[in-house]
Order: C-alpha cells, then structure tokens, then sequence
C-alpha cells in the first residue's frame, strides 16, 4: 500500500490528474488456487489518460482488466470507477457505467452479422434506442473500417476484422474508459498504423484508455505513462521511457522477450 | 445530416410468406366449420407441436439454453388445470389461467437453474421435471401412476368442447409466432443470441445476461404450459407418466433440429414433418420412434443446418429470417 503510494508519486502525473480517477484499483487481490494472478495490485487512470501495461506472458494484464472489467470477483481489494465504488457490480453494469473492453482472442458473436455485434453493444451497453443505435453503429462500423462487412455474418470475418470487431463493440457502448487487450498483435505495419490513428482519435475525444500490447513502439505513440507487470504485481510505473529503463522491467521483461 | 443508416424492414417476400401465413391461420380458423371430427383432432395436436417446437426454438435456438426437461412445464400446466377445475372452475377459464399459474411457478425456479453452466442446465431441467412429476404424484387426486380425467369436460358436448380446443389452439399457435417474430426482431433476440453465442463477452458488452435468459425462460414455459394444457384438454386423462414424460423434449429435439435450430421457420416446418411422419408410420408403434431416430440420424449426417438448411442452400437466403439488414437511407 505505502509501496504503491511512494511509486505514484514519483511517478509522471500528468497535469489534469487532479479529483478522482476515471478509474481505480485499490490493492487487487484474485487467487486462483494457491497462485496469486493479482497480488495485490494498485493502479490509476485519469481523466483522457491514455496508459499501457506491459509485461511478460502470465503477469496477469489480461487477469487486471478481466477485474476492472467485472468479468470476475476479485478476492480483496477495491476498484473505483469517477469515485464510485464498483467492486461488486456486475460486468454489465460496469459496461453500462462507461467501462468497456475487448478481448485479446476475439470472442465476435459468431452467429450474427458484423452489424448486428455491434448493433447489441450499442442498445444494450449505449442504452441507445433502436434507431439511434442502428446509425450509430452505423458510424462505429465507419471509423473501424468495417462497413464492407457490416452485413456479412462474424464467423467469416479474419483475424484483422475480428480485432476490429472487438473494438468497434467496445466504441458502440460509448465508454469513458476503454480497456484494450493486445489489439495491436498479428498486425502488419500499416494496419498498426492505421490502429494508432484510431486510438489517437479516441483519446483526442477525451476517452481513457488502458492498453495492454507487447508492440512497444505502437504503444509509446499513444500512451501517456506505462505500467508493467510482473508476476502478479506492478514492477515499476511512471514515465514510458524511464520504466522502459528500469534495469528491474529489463531483467523481468525484455530479458525474457527481446523485441 | 441528410443520409444516415437504418435497419432494413421486412423484404418484399417475406411480407407475402407473412400474408400467406395469414391466410393460412384464417382458414384454420375457418376449418371446423367444413373438416371432420378426426381432422380437427389431429390439427389440434398439430398446433401443440408447433407451439412446443417454436418454444424449444426460443430457448435453445436463440439463448442457447439447452433444455431436456421442458416437460416440467407442459405437465405442471396439465395439472394446475385439472385442480382448477376439480375445485369447481369453468374448464375453458381453467385453461387459460393454468399458463398463468405455471408463470408463477417457473419464476422461482428461473433463480436455481439460469445461473448454471449450459449442460449442467440441460441435466437439472430434467432433473427438476422428474421431481414436480412425483410431487404430484403425490396429490391423492392424481393417485399416483393412476391419473384422473377432467370429468367435467365430458360434460361439454363433444362437438362444441373439439371445436373450442381447437380453436384455442389455432389462436395459441398464431400468439406465440407473432410474439416470438417481435421479440426476436427487438431487442432481446439480438441480446440472446449475443448470450447464445458468447455469455461473457455478452455480458461484456452491457447484457444484463440473468434478466435476458429470465425473459426467455419464462416465455418458454408458459408457451409449453399452454401447449401442455391444450394437449390435455384434448386427451381428458391427465397421467403423470405422459404428461411429464421425457418424450416430449424428445420431440422437441428432433422437429427443431430436423427444421433448423435458430431460424424462425425452422421449427413450423420440423413440426409439420413430424406430425407427417406420426400420422404415416405411427401405427407402427415402436418401430415408429426408431424411425423417428433413423430421421434425425439421416438430418445429423446429410443436412445438420435440417430442412431450413436446404432452403438456404438452394435459394441463397433465409425465407423470415430475424437478420437486422444494415441499410442506407437518403433524406
């Protein structure tokens, strides 16, 4: 706790940080078994704040935002969504409050259009009504490139469209707080790009943004503070290029998997 | 902004299949007027197995709720009627208020069986409809194995009672098809089918997946109690054995595969073939349900989408499908 507090504090805030956090998580407990896939995590995201999360593979990133997201209990801990306590709400409450993710192996409802994915975030999530929801997935499926599909069903789609689809859902439910899950994986460049252009325009919309990529140079255009995790816990956090330094973040990071 | 994006409506053919399945329910409405005794029987039985067929649909085709104990409610409505009635109430009301009582019952039930995972669903549904069967067994009116009539009903003149029975029937048939078009056109079919298809991401996405699969379930159980109370009224002997019997989910399975799990139409036309295949070979008595099995084995290996299936293979497109077209719109 007094651990986390010294590491905040040191770490680059940007300047709107001031009032409560978009959102909170507050020494994040979640077991599985004897193993710890959350030991007792504390992190923030601000306002507009855009922040990734790196880390080797069973750190628990994608345990992180299963627990903010409300997929699951977590064991201890608290989480704060704009001051709000949300710990025990339900994923779709959460989801209706403004938090939403995606996943890092797509999960697109296979048996319906690409359209209709995204149409059911935007009614269901948005709480859109029937006809604002249908122009506004409309404009989703535009910004995500993913008009040409938008009457073809999701199970055709490939794992470019499939990622799109991922987020195109999480853009219908109009989030203030998107969680983002190794989108960026299996991209060629100019399909990164394109995706960096995207998410820029969420955060220039005012949007939070939590991202988990292995693609660094992706992620260090977009975000303003980088986390990394290591066995559960939060090895460093602050500066994106002065965690990238971190000779703790090499040695549990880079070391293991060189870029 | 003078163009923006609306979901298609209803395609010009799909309206005349609509107009058509009008006509058709006016002449059912019409038949008792010229159709014999016999016929109007056996179209009475007719509706019963659309009603369960669309149902079973409802819950496995589009919520992906897998159920084997349907029958808990088709028989559970049967009785709630026969106790109505012995308690001295007009058999016709009885019928109607039997759907209601089962909504009643089903509402608690909802909490113990939608929080599990979807086989351990499909086993407790079972499991639940083999309980409620010996409770009321249970009920000395029942008397066990024994069952009891609706003596009642017997009073009616046979011709009048065959006639409303019938026509009750007709009318439940034509309710739960145009209730499931709405609501599968609205928002709680795309939520089930999201659930269907992926309960967590579903949820994910703002589906509030208790209360969805709730709707769900409980329209399904009271449309299997109205088929079960219809059915009823028809036979007169109420029978723990038959009325909670695991044959019907048996049914329900094979005229929703055979028609095609998850489409609209599907299940009417499973429904139709069954009712075929029980009027042809039903005097064969249990070479009929092995033929029965031999069907849906030939479905499983050469049209596993069934009859829905091969319509869309050779047409290209889904006749009432409950796809939302994206569309564009000017001005």
């Amino acid at each position: 706790m007094t651990m986390h507090k010294q590491v905040a504090r040191a770490a680059a805030k940007p300047a709107h940080s001031t009032g409560p956090a978009a959102i909170e998580a507050t020494g994040l407990v979640k077991r599985y078994g004897s193993m710890r896939a959350l030991d007792a995590v504390s992190m923030r995201a601000d306002r507009g704040e855009a922040v990734g999360i790196v880390g080797p593979n069973g750190a628990g990133k994608t345990t992180l935002f299963g627990a903010l997201a409300g997929t699951f209990p977590v064991n201890q801990g608290s989480i704060t969504y704009h001051g709000k306590v949300i710990t025990y709400e339900s994923a779709a409450t959460r989801c209706a409050m403004g938090i939403a993710r995606t996943y890092q192996v797509p999960r697109p409802f296979i048996g319906m259009t690409v359209f209709e994915n995204v149409l059911v975030a935007a009614r269901a999530g948005g709480g859109r009504d029937k006809a604002e929801a249908a122009d506004f997935a409309a404009h989703v499926l535009d910004e995500t490139g993913l008009m040409k599909l938008a009457n073809t069903p999701a199970a055709a789609a490939g794992l470019l469209d499939r990622k799109r689809i991922e987020v195109a859902r999480a853009m219908a439910t109009s989030p203030q707080v998107i969680l983002l899950d190794e989108i960026g994986g299996g991209l060629t460049e100019a399909e990164l790009v394109e995706l960096i252009v995207l998410i820029d325009t969420l955060k220039a919309g005012g949007m939070t943004i939590i991202w988990i990529e292995h693609i660094l140079h992706a992620l260090l255009k977009v975000i303003d503070r980088l986390i990394c995790m290591s066995e559960g816990r939060i090895l460093a956090e602050g500066d994106p290029h002065d965690v990238m330094e971190n000779p703790a973040v090499r040695r549990a990071y880079l070391g293991s998997d060189p870029e | 902004m003078n163009r923006h994006h609306v979901i298609a409506g209803i395609s010009a053919p799909d309206r005349r299949l609509m107009a058509a399945g009008g006509l058709i329910a006016l002449g059912l409405f019409a038949l008792p007027l010229f159709g014999s005794a016999l016929v109007v029987d056996k179209l009475t039985l007719l509706m019963v197995y659309i009603i369960l067929a669309v149902m079973w649909n409802l819950l496995a085709g589009y919520a992906g709720l897998v159920s084997v104990g349907q029958q808990a409610f088709i028989g559970l409505g049967g009785y709630f009627v026969l106790r109505l009635v012995e308690s001295g109430m007009p058999p016709f009301l009885a019928i109607g208020l039997g759907g209601f009582l089962v909504l009643l019952a089903a509402w608690p039930l909802s909490w113990l069986v939608l929080r599990l995972k979807p086989a351990e669903f499909a086993v407790a549904m079972w499991v639940l409809a083999e309980t409620i069967r010996s409770i009321v067994m249970f009920d000395p009116l029942v008397q066990g194995e024994t069952g009891r009539s609706l003596v009642s009903l017997n009073a009616i003149d046979p011709d009048v009672r065959r006639t409303t029975i019938y026509l009750m029937a007709v009318v439940a048939v034509v309710v739960s098809l145009v209730l499931s078009h709405a609501l599968l056109r609205g928002r709680l079919g795309g939520e089930s089918q999201a659930i269907r298809d992926d309960e967590e991401a579903a949820s994910s996405v703002g589906v509030s997946t208790l209360r969805v699969k709730r709707w769900i379930f409980l329209i399904s159980a009271v449309g299997c109690a109205i088929a079960g109370t219809i059915w009823l009224a028809s036979a007169i002997t109420f029978q723990p054995r038959s009325a909670f019997g695991i044959n019907w989910s048996i049914f329900m399975l094979f005229m929703v595969l055979v028609g095609g799990l998850g489409s609209y139409l599907g299940p009417v036309l499973g429904a139709l073939l069954f009712f075929a295949l029980q009027e042809v070979f039903g005097d064969f008595g249990a070479w009929y349900l092995a033929g029965i099995g031999v069907v849906a084995i030939l479905f499983a290996l050469f049209a596993p989408r069934g009859i829905m299936g091969l319509i869309i293979g050779k047409t290209g497109q889904e006749p009432l499908s409950m796809r939302k077209l994206l569309i564009m719109r000017e001005g």
